[in-house]
């Protein structure tokens, strides 16, 4: 084959980046449609992306049936491996550059036999999401060995069967956090506790209390971390007591920092492709299109973190955005409202509602949409949505657990109110009245993992 | 039975392999001389090198610099321009340029704005403009407030006045300089022993010494202490102090996102407190670097670690500096000791040991990186004048090449090394665009530990820190360097990254 200098020249109608749940799902959609030639691009030698290297139950929501992390991952890549996609692995985007005025749009893509120049009127981001390192949450202390986060220590124990150490703190309350401890347990490695920095855990309290006496570990919440110790390797980590400040010192010589997901948005930067300074990823509307045209974003890189399979879901809603796009039925003019979440939640996601669309759907457990996360797990509160002095919607909840995600039932919305020329405000507010009930359709127990 | 400990015979040693030590190496292999440098730890660079800011500098920021040493003692400021130490100053300064283009070195001039809020600040400025005019390097001149914003929209609206040097600083990456000296003093035949800890110094009737070291002895005549925060041990070894003490200062750095990259295009700082200093600065891969806050004396000059305080001061500073920063945005932290002697707190101590001339204590004052060839010469003119042989090599080579960096390279020339090489076209760290191939060169260059891959090759020094690309980087040193992955270490004996 000829190589060009500046790179093999491919032109597809589709271009996903990142082959995990978000883009596979997608790919898998587009494929129903023939004549539809897309090109997915995964930096990893292998498809899957997360789940690949996480445990158990995964795929209830879109594959209505339970599978490992693995197993989901390879029931994926066995699905669009069927598919005409033109699939290419240990391939890495690195650069977008966007289309104007109705050009097409361009991803750059490093491969081992060369640079790829790959043309698409589409562009689907589904580049997933990072946990926040032990420097970027600004845990003070030595800097030694052995301090990793879930993603590594699962790719380390998983992927690669290391073990990291023997003793091992977990930093965070998330549902991740719980799914560290299972693979450290795997690693057979001992777990010296688990160190939420609120009072309430950032997961559901009943799973947490039966892992730590599952596997044997104690909970510390309401503790701050004072500092790591250890010179070389961890040798300790001291905590704080966030009502008392007294002092507390565990022993270990690996520290796993979980949670504090962050979307791995990079290739948005430098580019016109708008990011939410609140989720930190793209801005999406319901459509799950960008600020730029004809650019898609779906999964984590939306909200690090949601599930796997709400990932999934996302990138077949894209998917099948592109393809109404494709066919043409899509209408360009539609009324829309910006919305926004204010402390204590962190972000709404999506943060553009099309009104016409968003009467038209269902919001469930089963369906992906537009869906809120607050900073920390809230008790008796409401979520109210307000435009201007308007109440556009309210609904009251027992418990709101931190990081993980609360739908907003958006069809319900009383959008006969709303001033368009406003953004939709998202409230968490304190209720002590009425009858609050925990909402088993959003804020239930969810067991899988990220 | 154990080994009996090896012994070699060099002409000179060095110990501590920091700019300095690694300067002087290679100024020496220049000439037909053997020399040695040993280093406890287990790579150049793991000292004040790798923690002092990675700027060379003349000019305003000199000026600056003499200020924040003077911490309210009152010294006579004007009299420290016209000393030997700033001649050597402005000599390294005006041969960086020329280091850098020979020994590959990234690097970049940038300007450097202070800023005034106010009219204490201001009457400091006009100090500091006064002083800096007698700092050769700089090209300094006051800016209004309009022309202010115009520079550098995002600085704070309280900003009255500015005072700019548009020449006099250069910013670069400390310990990509010291590695590059390093492998071209190697090239030219120094021998660098690493994880050999100088543990004594036995003079000899003749007046050579024997260093005892953890890895076996070397025999020498000649010994430079170029050991940084630990010369008082080394000189203590050969009794060769003159009655001075090392002080410690402690600051901590914060590294922010690059993706803020363009926020601040140069150095910007307000004139500092005594004890307090505040500047940030773009680094070259477009990551802002901020020095806000305590500047403290310290007893234990391992006390490197980061704490609440200083986190909490350093974000504080460095908001009031360009509030459009937030805690969100860093990325890490780290702390730099800085040493300076009790006897001339504001000069270099280049000093022979009173009891053996072929003992020579060299303790610099910061900066460092900005004077080095300078000192490296001054010694060797020291060395030769106690007798050494200075026979010129025919064949030095003067020149090193870098590592390709992937990020910065051109689409051809990223498909000519792919072509060449397809591990180039394997991209291990996402955050840094670095490729397989970039690793396996550091590697193959002498990178042993984590760190020494990342400061080589820049992988895992982005935003997630190396945990997505940590157990890869950790799988190609295994396979590379023939290593179990137990005795990978982060950054040298007993920072194993995982344990088994």
């Amino acid at each position: 084959m000829e190589q060009r200098l500046d790179g093999h020249i491919k032109d597809v109608d589709v271009a996903v980046i990142g082959g995990g749940p978000a883009g596979i799902s997608a790919c898998l959609e587009l494929s129903k449609t023939p004549g539809i030639r897309t090109a997915l691009f995964e930096s990893e030698a292998e498809l899957g992306g997360m789940p690949r290297s996480c445990h158990l139950f995964f795929g209830l929501r879109d594959m209505k049936r339970l599978y490992s992390g693995p197993g989901y991952a390879r029931k994926l890549t066995r699905q669009v491996n069927r598919t005409g996609v033109d699939i290419h692995t240990n391939a890495t985007a690195v650069e977008i550059v966007t289309g104007q005025n109705g050009a097409k749009h361009q991803v750059k893509v490093v491969t081992k036999d060369g640079l790829m120049n790959c043309k698409c009127r589409y562009l689907l981001l589904a580049t997933g999401c990072f946990e926040l390192s032990r420097e970027g949450r600004r845990i003070p202390g030595t800097r030694p060995a052995g301090i990793f986060t879930t993603g590594s220590l699962q790719q380390l124990v998983n992927l690669k069967k290391i073990r990291p150490g023997n003793k091992a703190l977990i930093i965070g309350s998330e549902h991740v956090s719980l799914s560290a401890a299972l693979t450290l347990n795997r690693a057979g490695m001992k777990i010296t506790g688990l160190v939420s920095e609120d009072r309430l855990l950032h997961t559901y309290p009943y799973a947490a209390r039966a892992l730590s006496i599952a596997l044997n570990f104690p909970i510390f919440s309401g503790v701050a971390v004072g500092s790591i110790y250890g010179k070389k390797r961890v040798e300790g980590v001291q905590l704080k007591h966030k009502d008392n400040h007294q002092l507390l010192e565990v022993d270990c010589d690996t520290i796993v920092c979980t949670g504090k997901f962050h979307p791995d948005a990079a290739l948005i930067y430098k580019t016109p492709i708008k990011e939410d300074s609140d989720s930190m990823g793209p801005i999406v509307d319901t459509n799950y299109m960008t600020r730029s045209k004809n650019i898609y974003a779906a999964g984590n890189v939306l909200h690090g973190a949601d599930m796997h399979d709400v990932c999934a879901m996302e990138g077949r809603r894209a998917a099948e955005s592109i393809l109404k796009n494709w066919m043409g039925i899509y209408t360009e003019s539609e009324k829309c409202v910006a919305v926004s979440a204010e402390k204590p939640l962190r972000y709404v996601v999506p943060q553009t509602l099309l009104i016409d669309d968003i009467r038209n759907r269902k919001t469930s457990y089963w369906h992906p949409g537009v869906s809120v996360q607050a900073n920390h797990t809230l008790k008796k509160v409401a979520l109210e949505a307000w435009s201007g002095s308007e109440k556009l919607y309210s609904c009251k909840y027992s418990c709101l657990i931190a990081d993980s995600r609360v739908l907003l039932p958006v069809e319900k919305f009383r959008w006969e109110k709303v001033d368009f020329s406003k953004p939709v405000i998202i409230k968490a507010v304190e209720s002590q009245s009425g009858k609050a009930r925990f909402r088993l359709r959003s804020a239930c127990y969810d067991p899988t993992s990220r | 039975m154990s080994k009996r400990p090896p012994e070699r015979e060099t002409d000179v040693v060095i110990v501590g392999a920091g700019i300095i030590g690694m300067s002087l190496a290679r100024e020496l292999t220049k000439y037909h001389v053997d020399v040695t440098v040993i280093d406890k730890e287990a790579d150049v660079s793991m000292g004040i090198s790798k923690t002092a800011g990675s700027l060379v500098y003349m000019g305003l920021f000199q000026a600056l610099s003499l200020v924040i040493k003077d911490l309210g003692k009152g010294m006579d400021l004007e009299a420290e321009t016209k000393t030997e130490r700033m001649k050597m100053l402005w000599g390294g300064f005006r041969e960086f340029d020329t280091i850098a283009h020979s020994l590959d070195i990234a690097h970049k001039h940038v300007g450097f704005l202070l800023i005034a809020r106010n009219d204490f600040e201001l009457e400091k400025i006009k100090q500091l403009e006064h002083l800096a005019q007698f700092v050769p390097g700089g090209t300094v001149r006051r800016v209004p407030r309009e022309e202010l914003f115009e520079m550098e929209p995002n600085i704070t609206p309280e900003a009255i006045e500015g005072l700019y040097d548009s020449t006099g600083t250069i910013s670069m990456f400390g310990p990509e300089y010291v590695i590059a000296v390093y492998e071209n003093a190697r090239e030219n035949g120094a021998h660098v022993l690493f994880n050999t800890e100088c543990l004594d110094i036995i003079e000899q009737r003749s007046g050579s010494h024997i260093v005892r070291t953890g890895d076996g002895t070397l025999k020498t005549r000649y010994i430079i202490n170029c050991a940084g925060k630990y010369a008082d041990k080394i000189a203590d070894m050969a009794d060769a102090g003159t009655g001075w003490n090392l002080v410690f200062y402690r600051s901590q750095a914060l590294i922010l996102d690059k993706k803020l990259e363009g926020i601040i295009n140069n150095i910007v700082g307000i004139p500092p407190d005594a004890g307090k200093i505040d500047f940030i600065y773009p680094l070259g891969e477009g990551n802002l670097h901020v020095y806000g806050g305590y500047y403290d004396p310290i007893e234990d000059r391992e006390f490197t670690d980061t704490t609440r305080d200083n986190f909490d001061d350093a974000i504080s500073r460095m908001k009031q500096l360009v509030p459009c920063l937030s805690a969100e945005h860093i990325i890490t932290s780290y702390v730099g000791v800085r040493t300076f002697n009790d006897k001339e707190f504001e000069e270099n101590l280049i000093e022979h040991s009173p009891r053996n001339k072929n003992f020579i204590n060299v303790l610099v004052r910061m900066p460092g990186f900005t004077p080095a060839p300078k000192i490296a010469e001054k010694v060797v003119g020291m060395l030769a004048n106690e007798g050494l042989q200075l026979q010129r090599k025919e064949n030095f080579k003067s020149s090193r090449t870098a590592i390709p960096r992937f990020r910065f390279l051109s689409d051809s020339e990223r498909q000519r090394l792919i072509a060449q090489d397809k591990r180039y076209g394997r991209i291990i760290c996402k955050c840094e665009t670095v490729t397989e191939g970039e690793i396996v060169e550091a590697i193959r260059r002498g990178a042993s530990t984590l760190q020494g891959v990342m400061f080589r090759a820049r992988a895992g020094m982005g935003r997630c820190q190396r945990n997505w690309c940590g157990p890869k980087i950790l799988e190609i040193m295994v396979k590379e360097s023939r290593k179990t992955k137990e005795s990978v270490t982060f950054k040298g004996e007993g920072f194993q990254v995982v344990t088994g």
